[in-house]
């Protein structure tokens, strides 16, 4: 225990003794200064850690103050604090501004109790560069083919060759292999084959043709890298390649498609000699077909770098479009590769024909096609013999044709793969001017004839025909279009009626414009017009109610008769009317009711035919009503006997439209003054349809009818006044007392001729006795026979006629010496 | 179809009347008829007939404004008649083109043609395929069916008769022979003068019906029996029928 304790006294005094000896020398000390990393490479992060302990009389302490200042070998500095934690300071920093290589110094200051010190501690800062040097906006790398590319690698600025191995080449994503570098002064050129494996079909599916990425990376034997990108700069293109930039391809339907086809060819080895046959390979794909086509023959041109394939293209194929897969196989050893381009592969309907008129004339015309879903025109001209032809795929046209001046649009015509009219020869389009033998509408001067037709389906025709005004005597805006019916092309003829269409005319261009839902002929005429002549009415006045018959002439603006003109009679005021056709000649005789009102109507003539242009004329009729007087009830004859009186009643009617107003005188004649006396002889006035009755009392005595007296006497009873008269007839038949006429009693016949009355009649056979009875019996027998053998014969004789039976009349010798005369005359 | 044209040469030699009793004749024999006016300026078959109101005629065929079945008038005792019009403003039609509208009928076609040797009669000659000149035994009616026969053999008609009508087998009228001589035509029918035409006529009917025993009758239906290739005898007792149907 003893010892134990004099021990810690011995430290204790030891430690004492250094607590005196420090408080007379204090010291502060910067101990482990460290720089991690000791090398800095200035290409990649130039970030540094320094690290240092304060010590104050060999204590660790904070200190007051801690930093470091790191210096350039150009003597470039910059100062950071140091922090202090668990009893060293450190700070990590970027080495910013220093682009200096070389050795740095880190110099850590501590500050304590006024104290300082200063402890160094160096580190190097190195640099490594990496640029690829471009050529060009961009390299190209064809497949299979080993491109070269510089680059300037640098080590502390000094120009170092690595080893192949030590770059990296990326192109795209995919990575590429180095096969050399080759140092030349100022770059470096690296050897790059983009398909190391030769699987040029796997590399063009890993790298497909297009613009890629760069990106070289160099490791250098430190560890470090450096690395450098090129944007867009490798134009990867396949081993071979195809140009069918200008290759289309378009086969008739129906029709054998062996068409040649020149290509460009581009190969990254070899020539495009070495292509044949074999190596080309083509085949159809669309419209639900997949087929292959013979390939006849290869010619490859090495200075062109072309080659020209002829082909067999079937025949079957229905019109539409397809793409021509055109194989190229090159061969790589043992690999190969095939390249494979699409070309456009029509197969299209003809419009074909040649453009004739009717003469046989070539008309000169161009026609476009324009596809109204897709836009695409086509277009073609007639050549010299009048042909034309053009290809077009089916679908839905509008089609203009243009003949010199005039212009046709048809809408929607239709070319389908179905028409078989597109596939037969002959013509689908025809078009004439000028022939129109016969068949000419009447009542038409022609300005212009023309003739479309049109073998295929369409909606409507737009038609822009020119005229020649000089032809146009009359307004052109009275020109008239008149459509065929039924036209005969080759005859020029209208085998039908010519029906007026609607036409605009344009007067400034000579032309009209019209539309059409079908082809034919067509004539931009101007109408004749019909004139009214020789107008004559049978009577210029006429009673209410009477006929008035107009006679005249139909004529036309040229000078001719117009037949079958439709003449229409109307009093228009009355709404009367009347018609009647011409005839031949033009003539026309037409009736027409006058008004029932009395004046001077206008009487309205009218003219009209299809075609024509109507004429009219207006004339006046005087109607007056009607001024009439009768005398009625007066019978056929009147018997009376000597010396016994008789009376006979009339009647005194105004039959007219007017009143009388005159006065009417009753006179009788034809019979002495003395023999009747009349119940009036004037009457002042009547009425309309108002009649007075006149009695007329007759007597003849044996002593007024002497013996000269005769048995029949005209009588005329008469009724005048001054504008108006009428007489009325009857037979007096005089009978003496003893002498009685058989004629019955008239009972007021109302002037008609009673017959004789039958009625009763019979004859009067004398009833026979037993005595006439064999006698009657004989007669009659004798009658049959008779009549028998005379019906017999004239059958005879009409059986034969000519013959001369027996018992035939002979000829007269004077009858027919007057006969032969005759017939010698005629 | 057989067309046979009636001509004359001279008017009033009773054309009309044969007609009209030569298609009832036919009748009788069963075959029809239609009687065709072709005599547009003086057309009488409509009166003879007492055809009242005609709106469809031969005028209204010929303009085509009615087809020819439709313009066949019907009459009561059997007859088919296309009559013509009486209105003098239809005077005028043509008639160049008739035998286009006769060979649409069946039948026979009996064209009463109008006399003279005008332009019509030579259309009625021109669509007739034969053709009965009609005459009277007298020398004027002759002399004018000579000058008919003529034309007609002009025109080429090779199947012509002669029917001597209203003979009364007097000695003051030529007889067949003469006749025959002068037209050098064979008679084929003389028809004998018969009261009962007249009172037929006014009776608006053929006499042919009115009268089937007639002279005249027997002398129609023997004409008819040729002209159809038929056997025709007459009816006994023609007298005691012809008594005992004895009316005005």
């Amino acid at each position: 225990m003893k010892c134990k304790r004099s021990t810690s006294n011995f430290f204790l005094v030891l430690a004492l003794l250094s607590l005196i000896g420090n408080a007379s020398s204090q010291t502060l000390e910067v101990t482990d200064v460290n720089v991690n990393p000791s090398v800095v490479w200035l290409n990649e992060n130039p970030r540094i850690t320094v690290s240092a302990k304060c010590r104050y009389n060999n204590s660790v302490i904070q200190a007051d103050d801690a930093l470091v200042e790191i210096k350039s070998p150009a003597g470039l500095t910059t100062t950071e604090n140091l922090a202090y934690s668990g009893g060293t300071y450190s700070n990590a920093f970027l080495l910013y501004g220093f682009s200096e290589i070389g050795t740095y110094t880190a110099s850590v200051t501590c500050d304590y109790n006024s104290l300082t010190d200063t402890k160094k501690k160096t580190f190097t800062v190195r640099e490594m560069e990496l640029s690829i040097i471009k050529e060009g906006s961009e390299i190209k790398a064809y497949m299979g083919e080993v491109i070269e590319v510089r680059i300037d690698f640098r080590v502390d600025g000094k120009q170092v060759s690595l080893a192949r191995d030590d770059y990296k080449i990326v192109v795209g994503d995919v990575e590429a292999e180095p096969i050399s570098v080759i140092g030349t002064t100022g770059y470096q050129t690296i050897s790059v084959d983009l398909c190391p494996e030769d699987d040029i079909e796997d590399c063009m599916d890993d790298l497909p043709e297009g613009l890629y990425d760069l990106e070289i990376t160099a490791y250098y034997s430190t560890g470090q890298s450096v690395a450098d990108k090129v944007k867009n700069y490798v134009r990867v293109k396949p081993p071979i390649k195809l140009d069918f930039s200008k290759v289309r391809v378009e086969c008739v339907v129906g029709q054998l498609c062996s068409p040649s086809i020149t290509f460009g060819v581009t190969m990254t080895s070899g020539d495009v000699s070495e292509l044949s046959e074999d190596d080309v390979s083509v085949r159809i794909l669309g419209n639900r077909v997949f087929e292959s086509v013979y390939v006849e023959d290869l010619q490859c041109d090495k200075q062109a770098g072309s080659c020209t394939v002829k082909l067999n293209i079937p025949s079957n194929l229905q019109p539409g479009s397809y793409d021509l897969f055109l194989s190229v196989e090159k061969k790589f050893g043992d690999n190969s590769y095939t390249i494979e381009e699409p070309i456009d592969l029509k197969v299209v309907l003809q419009f074909s024909g040649y453009m004739k008129d009717a003469a046989g004339e070539v008309v000169s015309s161009v026609i476009t096609l324009t596809n109204s879903g897709t836009g695409q025109v086509v277009s073609g001209s007639t050549d010299y013999s009048g042909r034309y032809s053009l290809d077009v795929l089916p679908g839905v046209y509008v089609m203009e044709a243009r003949f010199g001046g005039a212009i046709i649009r048809f809408n929607n015509v239709s070319f389908s793969s179905d028409d078989f009219l597109l596939g037969i020869s002959g013509n689908l389009l025809r078009y004439d001017e000028g022939h129109l033998h016969s068949g000419s509408p009447s009542g038409v001067r022609i300005v212009k004839v023309l003739a479309v037709e049109l073998a295929l389906p369409f909606y409507s025709a737009w038609f822009f025909v020119p005229y020649n005004s000089a032809l146009v005597s009359g307004d052109e805006n009275n020109l008239r279009v008149y459509k065929c019916a039924n036209w005969n092309f080759e005859k020029g003829f209208c085998n039908g009626e010519w029906k007026q269409i609607a036409a605009e005319v344009h007067p400034i261009r000579n032309a009209v414009e019209f539309y059409a839902d079908s082809t034919s002929a067509f004539i931009v005429g101007e109408q004749r017009a019909l004139y009214l002549q020789s107008i004559e009415l049978q009577t210029q006045r006429v009673f209410i109610g009477e006929n008035i018959v107009v006679d005249g002439k139909v004529w036309d603006s040229d000078g001719n008769p117009v037949e079958g003109a439709q003449i229409r009679l109307s009093f228009p005021e009355f709404g009367i009317t009347s018609s009647a056709t011409s005839t031949t000649g033009g003539f026309f005789r037409a009736t027409i009711t006058a008004p029932y009102t009395s004046g001077y109507p206008s009487l309205l003539i009218e003219a009209s035919k299809e075609t024509y242009i109507s004429s009219n004329v207006t004339t006046t009729v005087g109607v007056d009503m009607k001024k009439e007087v009768s005398v009625f009830g007066v019978p056929e004859s009147v018997e009376i006997k000597l010396g016994e009186p008789k009376s006979l009643r009339f009647k005194i009617f105004n039959s007219g439209q007017i009143n009388l107003t005159d006065t009417i005188l009753l006179r009788v004649n034809g019979i002495p003054q003395g023999w009747y006396r009349l119940s009036d002889v004037k009457i002042d006035s009547l009425e309309v349809s108002e009649q007075k009755e006149i009695e007329m009392t007759m007597e003849v005595t044996p002593e007024l009818c002497g013996a000269d007296c005769g048995q029949f006497y005209l009588t005329k009873i008469e009724a005048t006044s001054e504008e108006v008269s009428d007489v009325a007839s009857f037979t007096l038949v005089i009978a003496s007392s003893k002498n009685q006429t058989t004629s019955a009693p008239d009972k007021d016949s109302g002037g008609l001729i009673k017959l004789p009355d039958i009625t009763g009649f019979s004859i009067s056979v004398p009833k026979l006795s037993n005595s006439y009875l064999p006698l009657s019996f004989i007669v009659i027998l004798l009658i049959l026979i008779v009549n028998k053998k005379k019906s017999f014969d004239i059958q005879l004789r009409k059986r034969r006629p000519g013959r001369k039976e027996k018992g035939a009349p002979k000829l007269r010798d004077s009858v027919m010496a007057s006969l032969n005369k005759i017939k010698k005359q005629i | 179809m057989s067309i046979i044209g009636v001509v004359s040469g001279k008017g009033g030699v009773g054309k009309t009347t044969f007609s009209i009793n030569l298609a009832a004749a036919l009748k009788e024999f069963g075959q029809e008829s239609v009687i065709v006016d072709v005599d547009l300026n003086n057309p009488n078959i409509a009166l003879h007939l007492g055809i009242p109101n005609m709106h469809l005629t031969l005028q209204e065929v010929l303009s085509e404004e009615v087809k020819v079945h439709h313009s066949i008038f019907h009459h009561p005792v059997g007859l088919k008649v296309i009559p013509s019009s009486l209105s003098m403003s239809n005077a005028t039609a043509d008639l160049s083109n008739l035998r286009k509208y006769l060979t649409q009928l069946e039948g026979i076609v009996i064209l009463d043609s109008p006399p003279g040797l005008n332009e019509n009669v030579i259309s009625v000659l021109d669509a007739s395929d034969s053709v009965i000149v009609v005459t009277n035994p007298e020398i004027s009616a002759v002399t004018d069916a000579l000058k008919v026969i003529k034309l007609a053999k002009d025109l080429r008609k090779d199947n012509i008769g002669v029917v001597i009508n209203r003979v009364r087998n007097d000695v003051y009228e030529l007889n067949s022979d003469e006749i025959e001589l002068m037209c050098e035509t064979p008679i084929v029918s003389r028809i004998s003068e018969d009261s009962n035409i007249r009172k037929a006529s006014f009776e608006n009917v053929p006499v042919v019906l009115r009268n089937p025993y007639s002279l005249s009758t027997v002398d129609f239906m023997y004409l008819a029996a040729r002209l159809l290739r038929k056997e025709y005898e007459p009816p006994n007792f023609l007298a005691l029928r012809r008594l005992l149907s004895f009316r005005g």
